[in-house]
This record gives C-alpha cells, sequence and structure tokens, in this order.
C-alpha cells in the first residue's frame, strides 16, 4: 500500500492501480468519457485530466492512464482543469448530437449551445445496426472493442484531424467489411451513435430477461429487454460462460418469435389440406390415431424423433413418452447426424463421452488444436475466444480442408483431404512415438492399450500420410512437435463426426490427447463443440434408441432401478437410430412417427429418400415452430412454443446446465413441448401430473445420477457441470482429473487404421463435396430463414470452389452452377475462394438447394452417424 | 563547421577524419561511451531538449531485448530545414553518430525514419547505407568487432505528427501516427514494444565530435550551461536565409539575424523554437544570447532553433491563422481538446481577419488555449496555443487593435 | 495488377518496418492506393482490409484517386509570407483544378501541404519528388509545362 493524496485528503491505494481507479474507490468522481475497460485506457476525450503537483512544477496528467506513486499530490478539480472540462463538453456539443452519456456529463456541467450543422458520411446500408454519424464523437470505443476485444477488426478510423470518422472497412458495408454484426460496438458507444435497428423507435421502460440463446451449444446467457410482448433488443449477458460476448444469432436472431409464419393453432390435414382445430380435437386425434397403429402393428412401428432444440425436460419426457407409453425404444434425435460419434468414441477410450473440459479453461490453453471446426461461424463466441487467445501468444493449430476465418491465426494450418482424418493424427502420433515426445508418465499411470496403439501408429510414417492426406510431411512433423510440447486443447466439431470413420476420428483424437497428457487438466482435453444449443442434453436425457437417460444401458442393473422409479416396465430391445427409421418406413416397417422439432426433410442424408419414407407413412406428427418442410408432410402439426417462450434446462457443450427464463408468452396458442407430451401420454392412458418443467427436472435429478446435485435454486446465476451428484457438489469443470470413469479407472487407448471414404472421387465425379454451417443460418434455416436480415446476409446458397477448379470448368465467381451427385443434383451460385484443390463447400441450410439431396447415407459401423462430410459429385455450369 | 563540414563522399568523410570516432568507440566500454556523452551535457536538438546521454543510460539500462534506435529525420516543424541542409552536406556524420549511439545503448537494429519530403534525399542516404554495408560499418562484426548493427530506411508519409517519438514508432509499426500516452517512455517501451532510443539527427552528428574531442573538449566550446555546436535555421524577411552553424551561447539573437545579412525592412517580430510550435516575441529578444539556458530565463524555448523574422508589413494576426491552420492540419485527431480546438481556433482567427472580431472571441481563444494546455494528448496539442499566447503577450495592443 | 502488387510486397518481405514502404511503391506503381491493393496486402499481413485503410487514411500523403503527377505547394508560414497564395492561384487557374482535385485530364493533382523544409527559398513547391524554390507564379507555371509532355 502506498499513499497518495487527493484534494487534501490522505488516502492509501494500491501500487500499479491508475489515480482514476484510486479516486472512484474513495467516492471522488472524474469525469471519464472515453474509458471503457479500466485496464485499456484510450485516452482520446481528455476529460479525466488531473494535477499533480511536484517540488519543481506542476503538471496535467490523464487519470485514466497514470499511475498513482507514493507520495502524489493530487488535485481532481481545480478551477483551470473544470474550464478546460468545459471547454471540451462544448466544442463537443457544438458539433454533436450528444445522447447517451456524453448528455449526462453536459447537463451536470450545465452545458447548452447550439449545435452546428457538420456533415459526416453515413454508412452503407446494413440489415442489423443503426449508425448516426451526427451523434459520432470519435471516441474510438467501438474501434477498440471491434478490434482489440472482439477481434473483428471491422470498424476502423479513416483520415485525421477534425475529419477523423469511423468507417467500416474501407468503406465498405458492414457486411463487406466482414462484419460479425455481435454488436458489441453497440454496447461500446456513450453517445447512442450506435444502435439496433429494433431498438431506435423504442421509448418507455424496458424489461429484461436473461435465458439461454436459442442456438448453438456454447450456450450464452443473453439479455433480453422486453416490451409488451415483443423483444426489442438483446445483448450477451456479462455473468454468462460469455461473459458479455454474444454473436449474430444471440444477438439478432430473436426475431422469428415475432414472425408471421409461426404456426399458432393446431391442424390437422383433411383432404391434403391443413385445417384448424382446436388443441382438444388435435390431442384426441393423434392419441387415437397411434394407439390404433400400436394396436395393428405393434408398438416398434412406431418412432419418434426427439430434439437437440427442446429442453432437457422435454427430451426426458419425450423418451419416457415413446418408452413406457407407446412402447418401443424407437427414439433418437438429430445428435445422431452430428455427434453420435463423439458419445461412442469418447466413451470407448475415456469411459464419458461429452467435452472434457470447459470454456473457461480454453483461455488457459498454450496451444489449440482445431480440426473439422469452423469454430467462428459455428460456434462464434468460442471462436472470438481463440482469436483472442492467439493475439496474446497462444499457438493454433488448424486441420481443414478449407480456408477458414481461424486459418488465418493459426501458425499452422493443415489442408487435408476430407475423410483423412485418422490418417493425418496417427501421423501425428507416429512422429510423437518417434521423437520421444510422449507423456510416458501419463501413459504409465493412467493409460492401457498403448503397445497395441504403437503398433498401429508405426506405420503411419509422415511420407506416406502425405500421400493420403495431402498435408506436406513437415507440417505433419511441426504440428505434431508444437502440440505435443505444450499444454494443448483438441476442439472438433462436425468435420469429424459427420463421416464413416467419425467414431474413429472421435478415438484417434482421444488418443492423441492421452498419449501426450493433454486429458484431465487445465486448458488441455479433448473438446467437441456441440451444435445445437441442447444437444449435450438430448443425450443426458436418454433421448437414444439404445440408452436410456444418463447414459444408462438397456440392459444395465440400473434399468431396473430407472423401472421402479417410473413404476412400468421399459422394452430392452434398442430401437432405431434417425436414419434406420427412415429406412424401415420405407420399408413400410414404421408406420407412424412423432417428430418434435426436427426437420429430417432437410436435415438429413440423401434427402429424396427421406421425403419418400416421410410420405410412405400412414401417420405423422410435427411439434414444431414453423410449418417446415417436414410438417408439410404430416397429417398433425402441433403448435409448439419456442425456448424464448418457456421454462426449463439447456445443456450446453461443456456439459453446463443452465436454466431458461420465459422472456415472452407464447405467440398464439403454442404451447410448450412440454405441455404437449404430457396431455397426449395422459390421452393415451398414463397419469403424469407434472405442473411445471421443474416438477420434471425434480424426476430427472432422481433418475440422472450425473444431474443428482443440481437444483433450478442452484442454477439461477449460473448453471452447473454435470457431473454433480449431490447438492454440495460444486460440478465438474474437468473431467478425468484423477481417474477416468472405466472399470479399472484408466483409459483406453483405441487405435483404428485408415479407412477411406465411403465415396471417393472417380473419373465420372471427380470432386469431393464436404457440407457445413455458415456463421449467417443455423442448422435448416427453421428459425433463421423467417428473419429478413438474416436473409439479406446470405440469401441462398452457394458452391465454394478453388480458383484452379473453377478456372479449369470455365465458372467464374457468382455463376450458377449445378452440382451432382449419384443421388442428385441441386442448382447453386459459385463462390471461388481458397479451399483445398478438387474440394467443394455447400451449406447445408437451404432447402431449395438442399446439399443433402447429394449427400449419401453410408454409416459409421458403430455410432451409426452418416457421412455428411464426404460426396463425391461433379459440377458443371447451368 | 563541426556539424555542416562538406563531406558528401565517403571518402571526403573518411579522409577528414570520418569513422575514426567509431573506431574509437569500439574500443570503449559501452558505459563508458555513455558517460562521455552524459559529461558533455549534450542535450536534444529535435525540440524537447533533453539530456542524450541520460535517455543513452537508460535504455542501456533496460534488460529487455531486442533494443532499437531510431535517428529521427522527420523535420516538420515549419521553418525548420537544418536537418535537410545538414542530410545533404553531411550524412555520413549522423550515421556514424547511430552507430556509435546503437553501440552503446546494445542495439542490433537501427531505423532512419525520413519525411516523404526528402524523397530525394532519402534516396542517397539509402545509398549511403548500403556503401557502409560494403565498407564493413554496418552488418555483422562492424569493423571487426563483436558489435553488429543493421539499418533501415523509413519513409514518412506526410504528416508532421509522426515527428513525435511514439507516433513515428507506430508508424514504423505500420499503424497510424497516433502519439502515444507517455509514459512508458520509448526508453522503457518503444518499438514494438523494445526500448529504443530515438534522437534528432542534428543530435547524432553530434556523437561522433564528443567522441573525437573528449567530453572536456567538446564542454569547453560554447558556455558552461550549454556546450556543443546548434544549426539555426534562419528564413522569413531575412536577406539570406539559410542554416547557420554557431557555438551555443556565443552570438545574440541580433548578432544571427546580421550573419543571415540582416532583416528585410523593418523588423517588427520574431518568431523563434519553430514556426509552429514556437513563440513570437517582440524587438527585446535581439540581445538573447542563442542558448537553451537564456531562452528558458526568459520565458521560452530555442526548440529545434528556428529564426524567422516578421517585418512591420506583416499582419500578425494572419500569421497566428497560418500557424492554426497548421495544428488543425496536423492534429491527428486522436484526442477531443486538440481535435476540436485547433479547428475552433482557427475558425476563430479566420473571423477576426474579416473583421468580426469580439471580446467574447478572445475570451474563447483564451479557454481553448487553456484546454490545449492541460488536456491534451500529445505536445502537439499542447503547443498548439504557444504562438497566440506569446503574441498576445508580446504584441497585445498591435492584436486588440481590430477587435471590438 | 495483382502481379505487380504481389512483387511489391514481396521486396518488402525481409523488412521489420512493412506497410508505409509496401504503400509508397504501389503508388509509385498506380499514381495512388488501389482498392486490390488493400486487399492484397491486408491478406499479406494478416490483418484486415480495414486496417490497412485506417493506417494508409491517416497520411496525406497516400492517394486513392489516380493522378499522373502530384503538386504540392507549400502554404506553410515562411512561404505563405512570401507569397504562396498568388502560386496557388496561378496554379488553380491554369489547370482548372481545385485544392485536393484532380485535373480533368488526370495529368495533375494540387494539394496545398505544410511546410516542405524549403524555407531558405520560399516560395517553394514540390512535383512529385521534385522540389523548387524561390517561385514566381511565372516560374511554377514554366516548370509545370515541363511535366505536360
Ligand atoms: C509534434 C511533434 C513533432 C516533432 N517532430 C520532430 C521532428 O520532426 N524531428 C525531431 O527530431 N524531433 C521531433 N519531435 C521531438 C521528438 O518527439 C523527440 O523528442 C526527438 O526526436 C528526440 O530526439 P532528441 O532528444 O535528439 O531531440 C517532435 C515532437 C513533437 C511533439
Ligand atoms: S460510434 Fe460511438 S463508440 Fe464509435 S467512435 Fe462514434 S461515438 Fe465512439
Ligand atoms: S455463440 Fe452460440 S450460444 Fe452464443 S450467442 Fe452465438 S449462437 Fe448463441
Ligand atoms: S494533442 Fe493533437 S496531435 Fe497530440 S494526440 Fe491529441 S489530437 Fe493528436
Ligand atoms: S477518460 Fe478519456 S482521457 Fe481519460
Ligand atoms: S514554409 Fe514553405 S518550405 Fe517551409
Amino acid at each position: 500500500m502506498i499513499t497518495i493524496t487527493i484534494n487534501g485528503k490522505s488516502i492509501a491505494a494500491n501500487p500499479g492501480e491508475t489515480i482514476l481507479q484510486a479516486a472512484r474507490r474513495n467516492g471522488v468522481e472524474i469525469p471519464a468519457l472515453c474509458l471503457m475497460m479500466e485496464d485499456r485506457p484510450i485516452g482520446s476525450c481528455g476529460l479525466c485530466v488531473v494535477k499533480i503537483l511536484r517540488e519543481d512544477r506542476t503538471s496535467y496528467v490523464r487519470a485514466c492512464t497514470t499511475k498513482v506513486e507514493d507520495g502524489m499530490l493530487i488535485e481532481t478539480h481545480p478551477p483551470e482543469i473544470e474550464e478546460a472540462r468545459k471547454t471540451i463538453l462544448e466544442l463537443l456539443a457544438e458539433e454533436h448530437e450528444v445522447g447517451g452519456e456524453l448528455q449526462a456529463l453536459l447537463d451536470r456541467y450545465g452545458i447548452n449551445v447550439e449545435r452546428r450543422e457538420v456533415i459526416r458520411e453515413e454508412w452503407p446500408e446494413n440489415p442489423f445496426i443503426f449508425f448516426n454519424p451526427k451523434a459520432c464523437i470519435s471516441c474510438f470505443r467501438c474501434v477498440q472493442t471491434c478490434g482489440e476485444i472482439k477481434e473483428n477488426h471491422v470498424l476502423v478510423r479513416r483520415g485525421r484531424g477534425a475529419r477523423i470518422e469511423i468507417v467500416a472497412g474501407v468503406n465498405d458495408s458492414l457486411k463487406d467489411a466482414g462484419c460479425a454484426f455481435c454488436g458489441a460496438c453497440i454496447d461500446a458507444c456513450p453517445t447512442g451513435a450506435l444502435i439496433e435497428k429494433t431498438a431506435i423507435r423504442a421509448k418507455g421502460p424496458l424489461k429484461k430477461v436473461t435465458t439461454i440463446c436459442p442456438y448453438c451449444g456454447v450456450g450464452c446467457a443473453i439479455d433480453y429487454f422486453v416490451q409488451g410482448n415483443r423483444i426489442v433488443y438483446a445483448r450477451g449477458n456479462p455473468e454468462g460462460v460469455n461473459r458479455g460476448d454474444d454473436c449474430l444469432k444471440g444477438r439478432f436472431g430473436w426475431e422469428f418469435v415475432h414472425s408471421e409464419e409461426r404456426l399458432k393453432r393446431p391442424l390437422i390435414k383433411r383432404d391434403g389440406k391443413f385445417v384448424e382445430v382446436s388443441w382438444d380435437e388435435a390431442l384426441d386425434y393423434v392419441a387415437q390415431r397411434l394407439r390404433e397403429i400400436r394396436e395393428k402393428y405393434g408398438a416398434d412401428s412406431i418412432a419418434g424423433l426427439s430434439s437437440a432444440k427442446c429442453t432437457n425436460e422435454e427430451n426426458y419426457l419425450f423418451q419416457k413418452f415413446m418408452r413406457t407409453v407407446i412402447g418401443t425404444n424407437n427414439v433418437d434425435h438429430c445428435a445422431r447426424l452430428c455427434h453420435a460419434s463423439t458419445v461412442v468414441g469418447l466413451f470407448k477410450v475415456f469411459g464419458s463421452g461429452a467435452m472434457t473440459n470447459s470454456i473457461e479453461d480454453l483461455m488457459t490453453s498454450e496451444v489449440f488444436f482445431v480440426i473439422g471446426s469452423n469454430t467462428t461461424h459455428a460456434h462464434p463466441v468460442i471462436g472470438t475466444l481463440i482469436k483472442r487467445a492467439v493475439k496474446r501468444g497462444a499457438k493454433l493449430i488448424v486441420a481443414d480442408p478449407r480456408n477458414i476465418e481461424l486459418a488465418r491465426y493459426a501458425t499452422i494450418h493443415l489442408r487435408h483431404r476430407p475423410g483423412t482424418d485418422v490418417a493425418l493424427i496417427n501421423g501425428m502420433m507416429h512422429v510423437i512415438v518417434k521423437y520421444r515426445l510422449a507423456d510416458y508418465k501419463f501413459v504409465e499411470e493412467r493409460t492401457e492399450g498403448f503397445e497395441k496403439l504403437k503398433e498401429v501408429v508405426e506405420k503411419y510414417t509422415p511420407e506416406r500420410v502425405e500421400r493420403i492426406t495431402g498435408v506436406p510431411r513437415d507440417d505433419i512433423i511441426r504440428a505434431a512437435i508444437l502440440y505435443a510440447t505444450h499444454r494443448s486443447a483438441i476442439i472438433y466439431a462436425m468435420g469429424i463426426t459427420q463421416h464413416t470413420s467419425g467414431t474413429a476420428n472421435v478415438a484417434s483424437l482421444a488418443n492423441l490427447a492421452l498419449l501426450t497428457g493433454n486429458v484431465g487438466k487445465e486448458g488441455s482435453g479433448v473438446n467437441p463443440l456441440r451444435g445445437q444449443n441442447n444437444v449435450q442434453g438430448a443425450g443426458d436425457m436418454g433421448a437414444l434408441p439404445n440408452l436410456l437417460p444418463g447414459y444408462v444401458r438397456l440392459d444395465a442393473p440400473y434399468a431396473d432401478e430407472i423401472e421402479r422409479i417410473w413404476g412400468t416396465k421399459i422394452p430392452r430391445e434398442p430401437g432405431l437410430t434417425v436414419v434406420e427409421m427412415m429406412h424401415a418406413a420405407l420399408k413400410g416397417k414404421i408406420k407412424a412417427m412423432y417428430i418434435m422439432g426436427e426437420n429430417p426433410a432437410v436435415s438429413d442424408p440423401d434427402r429424396s429418400r427421406v421425403i419418400e419414407s416421410l410420405k410412405n407413412l400412414e401417420f405423422l406428427v410435427v411439434q414444431d415452430l414453423f410449418l417446415s418442410e417436414t410438417a408439410q408432410l404430416a397429417d398433425v402439426v402441433l403448435p409448439a412454443a419456442s425456448s424464448l417462450e418457456k421454462e426449463g434446462t439447456f445443456t450446453n457443450t461443456e456439459r453446463r446446465v443452465q436454466l431458461l427464463r420465459r422472456v415472452i408468452e407464447p405467440v398464439g396458442e403454442a404451447k410448450p413441448d412440454w405441455w404437449i407430451i404430457t396431455q397426449l401420454a395422459n390421452r393415451m392412458g398414463a397419469s403424469w401430473s407434472y405442473g411445471s418443467p421443474k416438477d420434471i427436472f425434480e424426476e430427472i435429478r432422481k433418475v440422472v445420477p450425473q444431474y443428482r446435485g443440481i437444483t433450478y435454486k442452484r442454477i439461477e446465476k449460473l448453471g452447473i457441470q454435470w457431473p454433480c451428484t449431490d447438492e454440495e457438489h460444486p460440478g465438474t469443470p474437468i473431467l478425468h482429473v484423477d481417474r477416468f470413469p472405466t472399470p479399472t479407472g484408466l483409459a483406453r487407448f483405441a487405435p483404428y487404421e485408415y479407412k477411406p471414404p465411403a465415396e471417393e472421387s472417380d473419373e465420372e465425379y471427380p470432386y469431393i463435396l464436404t457440407t457445413g454451417r455458415t456463421y449467417e443460418h443455423f442448422h435448416t434455416g427453421t428459425l433463421t430463414r423467417k428473419m429478413e436480415g438474416f436473409n439479406e446476409l446470405m440469401p441462398e446458397a452457394f458452391v465454394e470452389i478453388s480458383s484452379d477448379d473453377a478456372e479449369k470448368l470455365g465458372i467464374k465467381n457468382g455463376d450458377c452452377v449445378v452440382v451432382e451427385s449419384r443421388r442428385g443434383a441441386i442448382r447453386v451460385k459459385a463462390k471461388i475462394s481458397k479451399i483445398k484443390k478438387g474440394v467443394v463447400f455447400i451449406p447445408f441450410h437451404f432447402a431449395e438447394s438442399a446439399a443433402n439431396t447429394l449427400t449419401l447415407d453410408a454409416l459409421d459401423p458403430e455410432a451409426k452417424i452418416p457421412e455428411l462430410k464426404v460426396a463425391a459429385v461433379r459440377l458443371k455450369r447451368c | 563547421m563541426m556539424l555542416l563540414r562538406d563531406a558528401k563522399t565517403l571518402d571526403a568523410y573518411v579522409s577528414s577524419g570520418g569513422f575514426s570516432s567509431l573506431k574509437k568507440a569500439l574500443r570503449m566500454k559501452q558505459s563508458e561511451v555513455i558517460k562521455e556523452i552524459s559529461v558533455s551535457g549534450l542535450v536534444g536538438r529535435g525540440g524537447a531538449e533533453f539530456p542524450t546521454g541520460l535517455k543513452m543510460k537508460f535504455v542501456a539500462q533496460n534488460l529487455s531485448t531486442p533494443k532499437y534506435v531510431i535517428a529521427n529525420a522527420d523535420e516538420g516543424e515549419p521553418g525548420t530545414f537544418k536537418d535537410r541542409v545538414l542530410m545533404e552536406r553531411n550524412p555520413y556524420q549522423i550515421l556514424e553518430g547511430m552507430i556509435i549511439a546503437a553501440y552503446a545503448v546494445g542495439a542490433r537494429k537501427g531505423f532512419f525514419y525520413i519525411r516523404h519530403e526528402y524523397r530525394k534525399i532519402a534516396r542517397e542516404i539509402e545509398k549511403e547505407i548500403d556503401e557502409l554495408y560494403s565498407e564493413g560499418y554496418l552488418g555483422s562484426n562492424i569493423l571487426g568487432s563483436k558489435f553488429s548493427f543493421d539499418i533501415e530506411l523509413v519513409i514518412g508519409a506526410g504528416s508532421y505528427v509522426c515527428g513525435e517519438e511514439t507516433a513515428l514508432m507506430e508508424s514504423i509499426e505500420g499503424k497510424r501516427g497516433f502519439p502515444r500516452i507517455k509514459p512508458p517512455y520509448p526508453a522503457q517501451r518503444g518499438l514494438w514494444g523494445k526500448p529504443t532510443l530515438i534522437n534528432n539527427v542534428e543530435t547524432l552528428a553530434n556523437l561522433p565530435l564528443i567522441i573525437e574531442l573528449g567530453s572536456k573538449r567538446y564542454t569547453e566550446l560554447g558556455t558552461h550551461l550549454c556546450p556543443g555546436p546548434k544549426l539555426f535555421s534562419v528564413s522569413g524577411f531575412v536577406k539570406n536565409p539559410g542554416v547557420y552553424e554557431e557555438i551555443l551561447g556565443k552570438i545574440t539573437v541580433r548578432e544571427l539575424i546580421e550573419r543571415a545579412g540582416g532583416a528585410e525592412g523593418n523588423l517588427k517580430a520574431i518568431m523563434i523554437g519553430g514556426g509552429a510550435a514556437g513563440y513570437i516575441v517582440d524587438k527585446s529578444f535581439l540581445s538573447m544570447p542563442l542558448c537553451y539556458h537564456h531562452a528558458r530565463e526568459r520565458g521560452i524555448f530555442l526548440g529545434t532553433g528556428d529564426i524567422i523574422v516578421l517585418n512591420d508589413e506583416v499582419n500578425l494576426w494572419k500569421v497566428l491563422l497560418q500557424i492554426a491552420k497548421f495544428f488543425e492540419h496536423e492534429s491527428c485527431g486522436q484526442c477531443f481538446p486538440c481535435r476540436y480546438g485547433t479547428k475552433r481556433m482557427r475558425e476563430l482567427i479566420e473571423k477576426i481577419l474579416r473583421g468580426e472580431g469580439k471580446r467574447r472571441d478572445i475570451e474563447r481563444l483564451d479557454a481553448i488555449a487553456n484546454a490545449l494546455k492541460i488536456a491534451s494528448l500529445c505536445p502537439l496539442g499542447s503547443s498548439a496555443a504557444l504562438a497566440y499566447e506569446s503574441a498576445m503577450e508580446y504584441h497585445r495592443d498591435e492584436l486588440m487593435e481590430v477587435i471590438s | 495488377m495483382e502481379e505487380r502488387i504481389r512483387e511489391i510486397i514481396l521486396k518488402h518481405s525481409d523488412r521489420d518496418a512493412k506497410l508505409l514502404g509496401i504503400l509508397h511503391d504501389i503508388q509509385d506503381e498506380f499514381g495512388y492506393i488501389p482498392r486490390e491493393a488493400i486487399d492484397i496486402v491486408a491478406e499479406w499481413l494478416s490483418i484486415s482490409p480495414g486496417e490497412v485503410y485506417d493506417t494508409a487514411s491517416f497520411y496525406s500523403f497516400f492517394r486513392f484517386k489516380k493522378a499522373k503527377h502530384v503538386i504540392r505547394v507549400c502554404n506553410g508560414i515562411v512561404c505563405n509570407l512570401k507569397g504562396s497564395e498568388e502560386i496557388i492561384r496561378a496554379i488553380k487557374e491554369r489547370y482548372g483544378i481545385k485544392e485536393g482535385g484532380v485535373s480533368e485530364d488526370g495529368l495533375f493533382a494540387l494539394e496545398i501541404v505544410e511546410c516542405i523544409g524549403r524555407c531558405d527559398g520560399p516560395p517553394a513547391m514540390l512535383v512529385d519528388d521534385d522540389s523548387y524554390g524561390n517561385l514566381t507564379p511565372q516560374r511554377a507555371l514554366e516548370i509545370l509545362r515541363g511535366y505536360e509532355e
């Protein structure tokens, strides 16, 4: 502690703090307009200047940047400084429309001057953010946020002196400048020059409700500001896992709830046309039809698709409904299509199928190995975290055939051929073993099966791997060394899982982590990023044909315990997975389906066959927000409430169980899914008495051991990461710290040989198609494509193609191209990019040019996940 | 002449004793070199008048590496052209000084930052640097010693504030020339966050002299308060404008003007210290000996050593307008007081020149001057009102004549 | 163009101070800084085009409009006292250019600049990299004629 004197009062100050901090702590208010983060002062406004008296001279310094020194004599409000502050504020007020913090300061100093017209340039149009150049005082807070904090570097300064202005890119529109529309600049702006378009006309008090983002698995907490039953704007909540960050979808992606196209009443199809009916009529009809079909064809002729977009409570009820009310294990959900191989692969090696570490602790990683994840697009908040870490000195290895945004930040970019991941990873392990870079102590103490692994990777010399993957051998060696010699975290997503070798890919990554001891400690681990916000939860809740809630096998002793809690029998024959259901429907074995919040008609592989299968059903019930492509094929459509209209819990990608709050009342007659399922169950003979999601959660706690210690009350502020075994347990941020949840407590190396993908390019279909997600849209677009702004940003599908290939085919940027596989053809616009030669990419959000018309439904033998990431195609101009 | 000796070729420079100081320095300990320079009393010639030896000591003592040396040849102060003439006539002495400085502080890499208006000279300097490489004065193991040093030439792009040391570093780093907030000072965290010695080219040209003469003999030049030679740019209404090399403290303002052929017309005012960040004083300063010490005693700074002579045909408000325009144009725009204050000053002076000046406008100018001095982020802003304030002090009656 | 820009960038690859030098060379080559150049330079330096522009637009020397020759007339304090305004007027009239503008034929851009360090020969101007002092309106126009070809 040191002593300083402020305005004649002696006070104790902490060495290293600024004068402003010390003053504020002691109740001395110094105006500070340009300061946003105390540890990164900008220093532009000059309002915080204070006077320092020394023996030989006095000086004036900025309180926001100047550190305290022992014995400092400080005056904060001498007349000459107050005069200067007034002058500065007058100068500002003369040239700008004011609002926000600045207006408050002007009022405080009693400044009331005439404003003169100063012409400043407006920005080109954009769908979400309004910029008022007359109110912009060029304080650079938005520039600092956009650059240093968000690592987007879109907002910059143009010119100098009094003509300095804020522009996007090179006078581009926000979109063209690469704006992420995270909206962080809006939060930064002290004058209201930047504001959400939806908030411009909002007047009067707004109500703030915090809930979990309806999109990806990061599970950001978002504050929604509401007036009446309408959302006005949204922003990241500082206390959530996102620490105030958010992305385009989180911040602006709520408008779908107010869409005109929302389903507002139940529909029954009569003579090929939907007619609106009452809830009673619809529910009675569904119950009756399901009963009839069960009686006629048996319970296993009915299948259900649960949803990773629904809450834990709803997933739990859905599988319980299928298992106990219908009496079948034919229940699955879309995670089959994204992360089934994660569950199987990680389970095999670690004994548990979830992300090992936490979002927060990724900040301590020294090296990131990002493979098969376009993180900045699909999981933007984690993408930003990685970019920031790299700017702070962390190293990044990116393995991806596309020139994804993170590649710009990468120390090493491995552009391997799609479907060759196992070879690449084995190659890295070969190098690690050869150069003796493994963590032998860890391997010795915590694993088994090392010899088997050694045998397999022995054959994967860098030279051979180069031939298979197309990655130069030196890069493989460099990547292996970098990964092995640091505290390294593996991050992956669907680029790893959606393969016939999905399980092999995942297990190989787990092997790699084990080999180098990068498991069970901070900043390391194997971290699958979950696509939908509740993929983790849907799995945890047992919306799986072979596992009960808590990943309990149907033949496990604990299954009896669940039967006891439920008070009914559970069928013990494993049911069908998503793709198997579709096959069975086509063959007429499945007669009825109950689909909750999913859109397999667009999301599933070999889409024409899926549609045929659904058409082949005798009875189809779909429960959704919109009349999706799948719902259009249904016999009954039930209008569901969105996640912003209900309570419950979601479990994010890092196993954190988080509480949802109702932001607005459901539109029209839409009802929460849990209510619908309960109603149906009771109409089919059950006597469920759940009055709220909380009642259901209390039952989940009894059934699922990992959730036992979690209560709604405990997660009011921030969620808890499972396993959490009792109400004292703090949750588990890092898995496998001391032991693995296997019978021996040891992890088991599970080496795999490289196997080529189910379909390879050949003369007839010379290009490899890979599919994925874009920043602007989500999943099949059921939500995002209902919003004008999002469509404006990305109105249609495209096919990314390398400039070499484009030249060969005579294709120019923007040309219409026919992409054709053995299963079908679609037309899309060409987008020339830096993608690897011979590879093309199409996003899968667009029903009218659905990428999944082209993909094949070859399955991973263990996880039954289809190979969505590799298909052979050919291209030609339309 | 010690600075303006004509040595445009390496041969000419070496044959008149050039690079013997470097050889001598390389045989000395680094701390000895710094001591010599400290004892010599040399202060920076770039305007800020900071003791050069002390600055070198700070850089040398900093343990962080790498370290950098920068030669500041951005010379943007209006009325200043001494660095240009020095570079034209005696470039090798600057480079030799730079190499000595690098040796003393332990830098391996240096940058020579020159304004683009001197592009032609920059081309020459580039050739001269190449020459020094091929002759073994630059590169690895200079003159057979263990010391290695490289110089990269960087050309500015039209910005006065980039002469300010921290803005200059931003500029070298490829960014806009926004001055940084000090502290940290360049000796602590300079170029790319590393300890950096930055000196004006004239300052650097003094180093070989000090090593050659020894600090004792160097201090015997000039007065005991301000030793050493200094270049003065004399311009305005004089018969022979140009750069004059004088020993500090040995001549008065009047004598210097006489050396430049005397005033054209009736001398009314003199601008000292810089054509923008300088002082507009009256005839009473003619008797002031030209040295830092005497200037400070009279409440002004010698700055870059400019003398601009103004005769009685000159309208002082017009001079002030010109200066105000300069600051408005060169304000980097980073901080509010300077960004808006310089603009408003120009507008108010224009109003006065239109004959519409009111007392209120003078009060406003005073208030802006106060805000500039107190709250600007860098010295550009805080010096923007010097000319106005000094003119008001020494020529108040004339200036107030047009105010109603 | 793209190829030429890449060559320029490559020339600077082993220097520490890159951006300003690259921009200078690009402007020398094309007479201004074309948009494509900004994109290519940004990519190569792993920064955003906006960041390049943030820097480039700060410096008054960098131009984003094309001109064959750039006239920079000093209107610094000394030149101004010695009649620079007459020079400026003469040039404006002769070529029909506004301050900061480009003549219709794209031959000359006119910029009014601060002190160019030639106060020993005022008024002074720069045409591209060449400096001229002790100007009269007549002499200035004569010099410029030499650039007309
Ligand atoms: C606005 C401004 C412009 C400056 N321009 C120059 C310049 O052109 N040349 C120079 O040597 N110093 C200039 N300086 C001073 C430098 O910041 C720095 O003090 C000087 O380079 C240090 O060298 P010295 O100690 O040898 O004088 C300028 C300072 C300010 C505030
Ligand atoms: S838009 Fe707002 S935050 Fe950005 S510079 Fe202008 S006033 Fe500051
Ligand atoms: S990162 Fe994911 S959870 Fe977070 S705001 Fe974006 S879409 Fe929502
Ligand atoms: S005082 Fe002027 S030049 Fe210095 S930082 Fe502020 S705006 Fe820029
Ligand atoms: S708060 Fe703006 S300069 Fe300190
Ligand atoms: S004022 Fe024109 S050259 Fe200096």
